[in-house]
């Protein structure tokens, strides 16, 4: 986490001259992962749109073409205290702080077509979005159960923690590596991405049972699909 | 001249598959539509299969005592009422609750409160109600840190707590050797019902063969937990854990609470039981009757919430 924003960091000291545009960019996406137990596997799937401002560099620095920031929200819908209200979006539940850096190449001379891989690190809090359980009762009531879970990596600040009634250790980063083919319209005025990627979440694994509990932990790699679209602001 | 046209072609393809998507996806993601479908409106009963077969009864006797019984059999020939969680107390108050539930084969799930533990000495107030009710398992203290003076005269710590338990517990066990004991549930409103049952924890509850027991109203309690549950998810295993009491407030929020909110509690905690609160909350001080199943039991005519019909098989 600090050397992302450290490079964050350093990426804005670049001059503005440098730019080439700057965008405003929209994503919806679809993730789904199969996480294997001792005695069940838990699968599950769920979608995330993201807002990020992109700058892109008149020439490549490095081996960058350029880098975002934005905020990502895996949609949870819930109730309020009590269950008084319903439908509520809670921002504690599946939100993320998005660093994206990436590398484009032109496919076409008119450079209206791209290709680049990407890699973004996100920082946020799970929530329970991630928590799965599949499980039987016993006849003798027990019950046997797969719990898969992400492993919570990274601490949120206190105040912030404080605001919000969450725990300060609740937090989760993790990074994503993508592939996407971007077309540009109207003089590059707006762009549409069409990506896939593979998001990779450190899972708790628990299987518990009448014969005993096993924990384990894994790395998921968990494929992403889904699309961008772009709208060029500076 | 080919080309200006060719990519206006593309630029409307590319259009086309975008607002395709973007329909794709709304689509996906649209909830249930807030008022009833033609499907309910037809009468059909609502889903409630993440339903788990456990609810909490007040137990203040007289004209409700027959009332609340005649709507606990009907949920149990429903299939929807295993476990009954009812209170206890030192006068005996309440024990014809307890005699008519084994009567009717239930489980009995027994509340002794903290005031009568404190009053008569924990050891010697376990002797008593264990002599006085049936029961199949008892929790110890209701919630330490609930300042409500309905629940709990006095608030103790959880340091004070575990002391007192861990000595009960040493005591039931070389007593009563076949008895199942439940921790005090954790207050679980804010945050603070995760901070406590990480104390718990850390004070050597999971190194005693007992139910860890936690009350849940709502999803900043819920995501809490979730934390101290993944963390200490390896000593976890194969202890038994029950939500004992979870419910809206808002009775028409009861249908959805168990079909949104149950599976949440089961994904995140995967309890051995969940314990809907309440069949109906009482008219007394401190009565809360929105998270009842029932409403105007003192009446000897009550009235049948939604949830409860679901339940029922009732449309």
């Amino acid at each position: 986490m600090k050397s992302a924003v450290a490079l964050a960091a350093l990426l804005c000291l670049f001059p503005h001259g440098a730019y080439a545009d700057g965008r405003l960019n929209f994503r919806v996406d679809f993730n789904r992962t199969q996480v294997p137990g001792i005695h069940d596997d838990v699968g599950f799937s769920w979608g995330g749109v993201e807002v990020e401002v992109e700058k892109a560099f008149a020439k490549p620095k490095i081996v960058l073409s350029g880098f975002s920031l934005g905020l990502r929200r895996e949609l949870f819908p819930a109730f309020t205290s009590f269950g008084q209200d319903r439908g509520v979006h809670r921002w504690d539940e599946g939100t993320y702080l998005m660093l994206r850096l990436y590398r484009r190449f032109d496919v076409t001379g008119d450079r209206s077509w791209s290709i680049g891989p990407s890699i973004a690190l996100l920082y946020g809090v799970p929530g329970t979005t991630l928590d799965r359980t599949t499980g039987s009762t016993r006849s003798d009531g027990g019950f046997d159960y797969t719990h898969v879970f992400p492993m919570r990596n990274a601490d949120v600040p206190k105040g912030l923690a404080d605001t919000a009634d969450i725990g300060t250790d609740s937090a989760l980063f993790y990074p994503e590596v993508s592939l996407s083919i971007r077309k540009t319209l109207a003089r590059g005025g707006i762009s549409l991405e069409w990506l896939g990627g593979v998001r990779m979440i450190r899972f708790g694994i628990v299987d518990s049972g009448s014969q005993g509990a096993v924990f384990s932990e894994r790395r998921m790699y968990i494929p992403s699909g889904g699309m961008r679209v772009g709208f060029r602001i500076f | 001249m080919g080309k200006p046209h060719d990519s206006s072609t593309m630029a409307n393809k590319c259009l086309l598959i975008l607002g395709a998507s973007v329909l794709l996806y709304a689509g996906c993601q649209r909830r249930a539509p807030a008022a009833p479908s033609p499907v309910q409106e037809a009468g059909v009963v609502p889903d409630t299969n993440a339903w788990a077969p456990c609810v909490v009864v007040q137990s203040p006797g007289g004209v409700p005592f027959g009332t609340q019984m005649a709507a606990v059999q009907k949920l149990q020939r429903a299939g929807k009422m295993t476990w009954i969680r009812l209170n206890t107390r030192l006068d005996g108050a309440g024990r014809e609750y307890h005699l008519e539930a084994r009567r009717m084969g239930l489980k009995i799930f027994s509340i002794i409160a903290l005031a009568d533990l404190e009053q008569a000495g924990w050891e010697a107030a376990f002797d008593r109600l264990y002599a006085t009710y049936p029961s199949d398992i008892w929790e110890i203290a209701g919630e330490i840190s609930n300042a409500d003076p309905n629940v709990n005269p006095a608030t103790v710590t959880p340091d004070y707590y575990m002391a007192k338990f861990r000595d009960l517990y040493n005591y039931v066990k070389t007593r009563y050797p076949g008895v199942t004991l439940t921790s005090a549930p954790t207050y679980g409103t804010g945050n603070g019902g995760a901070a406590e049952l990480e104390q718990f924890f850390k004070l050597g509850l999971l190194d005693m063969d007992v139910v860890v027991a936690m009350n849940v109203y709502s999803h900043p309690a819920l995501s809490s937990y979730a934390t101290v549950i993944d963390r200490y998810a390896a000593r976890l295993a194969g202890k038994r854990i029950w939500v004992t009491e979870t419910g809206s407030s808002n009775p028409e929020n009861h249908i959805a609470w168990v079909q949104e909110f149950y599976p949440r509690l089961v994904n995140t905690l995967h309890p051995e039981m969940i314990c809907w609160y309440a069949l109906w909350g009482g008219t007394g001080p401190g009565g809360d009757n929105g998270f009842g199943l029932l409403d105007l039991v003192e009446s000897g005519r009550p009235i049948e919430r939604p949830l409860f019909k679901a339940l029922a098989g009732e449309s």
